[in-house]
């Protein structure tokens, strides 16, 4: 494997840790509002306040390394997606102080529920919006983004948008099923439930869309015969969702945030398959975008000592707030 | 004196930024050749939103802290094991998890 293509797996890697850790305490502003105040909003707000912010790490290690590793590509996408970019950095400043307010602020706890959950739902749409405006095809011309700034706006986009909110609702609510009990444990039962038929019929949806964006993309798929390896993808999809669906109703604790976490590493592994080994769908490859050898060497040292540690000590910190989050105070 | 640190800070910030025009890069790089291909309403309308947000947040944040410090000094403050609240390690004390009384509006609205 050459380093252009080493630096897109672990960038891969990256996001798809981004997704399913800073999906799941999205998840649970997604689903704030459905929560009753008081008890079941503070256990909720618990459960991810001593993770969510570590969890964003690995926003800040896709965007980092794609601006050193595909210097390029970088200079593409993030003007193609400018719009889409800052309002979820906006929106995740407004969820992110509710985390301190509204435990300091209790006369304006609504008003900081209303932060907290609004600026989930926003920063999530935003990522889906982003997603989509990605597959779709940006427009290039040299090695510059040569499109209008509302290129993004499109009915894919907004599938792609309103299916990131769902299944960051379902990674949620499988989350809160692992760590919380009786009345908010029924209540994520029945959330994950309805979430799930969500997810699954947006994985549906975006999946029969894609391979006919590009004609790349209905190559990867359907070229013989490369389809008889790529045709497991949606075949352990439909197997993992049946695992879901009987981990719900056997009412499984655990289970069903492993088996959500497989559904999101699945359709992470099918835009890899639609998009490898392209880093600007469609338009430029990860070989012409990356940085010089050199540059790439230097960084995966850099990678290869700070990825360990970041793991490790992420992997305390989960230990540490390991098991059910309780009903006391302040996080 | 107070605000002298900060005079000093973004004088030093202005002084870098128009000292190296008009390159981003020294002599290899010019700002006319670096900026992105974005259009002008796009980023006058991010300018105008981050200004607001940061505003409004900033704002709500001194406010909170003005009334933090209008509380009188508590006399006996309590250690640590006086809660088994779990704390945050950045160093921010969880005062209303050890005492409700501390925290902003509990006289208003008792918790």
């Amino acid at each position: 494997m050459d380093l252009p293509t080493l630096w897109a797996f672990i960038l891969a890697f990256a996001v798809f840790a981004y997704v399913v850790l800073d999906g799941f305490d999205l998840g649970i502003g997604i689903l704030f509002p459905a929560l009753q105040r008081g008890s079941e909003r503070d256990q909720a707000m618990n459960s991810v306040a001593p993770v969510w912010d570590g969890n964003e790490t690995w926003l800040v290690m896709g965007g980092g390394g794609l601006l050193a590793a595909f210097p390029l590509a970088y200079a593409i996408i993030l003007p193609a997606l400018y719009a889409p970019i800052i309002a979820m950095l906006l929106a995740l400043i407004f969820r992110g102080v509710a985390f301190e307010f509204r435990w300091r602020d209790p006369a304006h706890q609504k008003f900081w529920d209303v932060s907290f959950a609004g600026g989930s739902v926003l920063a999530a749409f935003a990522q889906g919006v982003a997603l989509g405006a990605l597959l779709q095809g940006i427009t290039v011309e040299g090695r510059e983004y040569a499109g209008g700034w509302w290129d993004w706006l499109s009915p894919f986009s907004l599938l792609t948008g309103v299916s990131v909110v769902i299944g960051y609702a379902l990674l949620g609510s499988t989350w809160l099923i692992m760590k919380t009990e009786s009345t908010l444990q029924e209540r994520a039962f029945r959330f994950a439930g309805l979430a799930g038929i969500g997810t699954i019929a947006c994985i549906v949806a975006v999946s029969a869309a894609t391979p006919f964006l590009e004609e790349a993309y209905y190559e990867r798929w359907f070229a013989w015969p490369r389809v008889l390896f790529v045709a497991q993808v949606p075949l352990l999809v439909a197997l993992v969702a049946a695992g879901l669906a009987f981990s719900l109703r056997r009412r499984h604790e655990r289970l069903p945030f492993l088996l959500s976490l497989a559904l999101f590493a699945l359709s992470i592994l099918g835009l890899g398959i639609s998009v490898f080994p392209d880093v600007v769908p469609g338009r430029i490859g990860i070989h012409e975008a990356a940085a010089p050898e050199a540059s790439l060497i230097f960084m995966l040292i850099g990678a290869s000592i700070l990825i360990p540690i970041i793991l490790v000590y992420t992997g305390y910190s989960y230990w540490i707030f390991r098991g059910k989050v309780g009903h006391e105070g302040y996080h | 004196m107070g605000p002298a640190g900060f005079v000093a800070v973004i004088a030093g910030w202005v002084t870098t930024e128009v000292g190296r025009q008009p390159y981003t890069v020294y002599s290899l790089l010019r700002t006319a050749d670096s900026v992105s291909p974005l259009d002008a309403p796009a980023v006058a309308s991010s300018l105008v939103a981050f200004v607001v947000v940061y505003f409004a947040v900033f704002s709500l944040g001194a406010w909170y802290i003005l009334r933090l410090m209008a509380h009188a000094p508590m006399t006996a403050e309590p250690g640590l094991e006086a809660g088994d609240a779990p704390i945050r390690t950045a160093g921010i004390t969880p005062a209303p998890a050890l005492d409700p009384d501390r925290a902003i509006g509990s006289d208003v609205e008792g918790r």
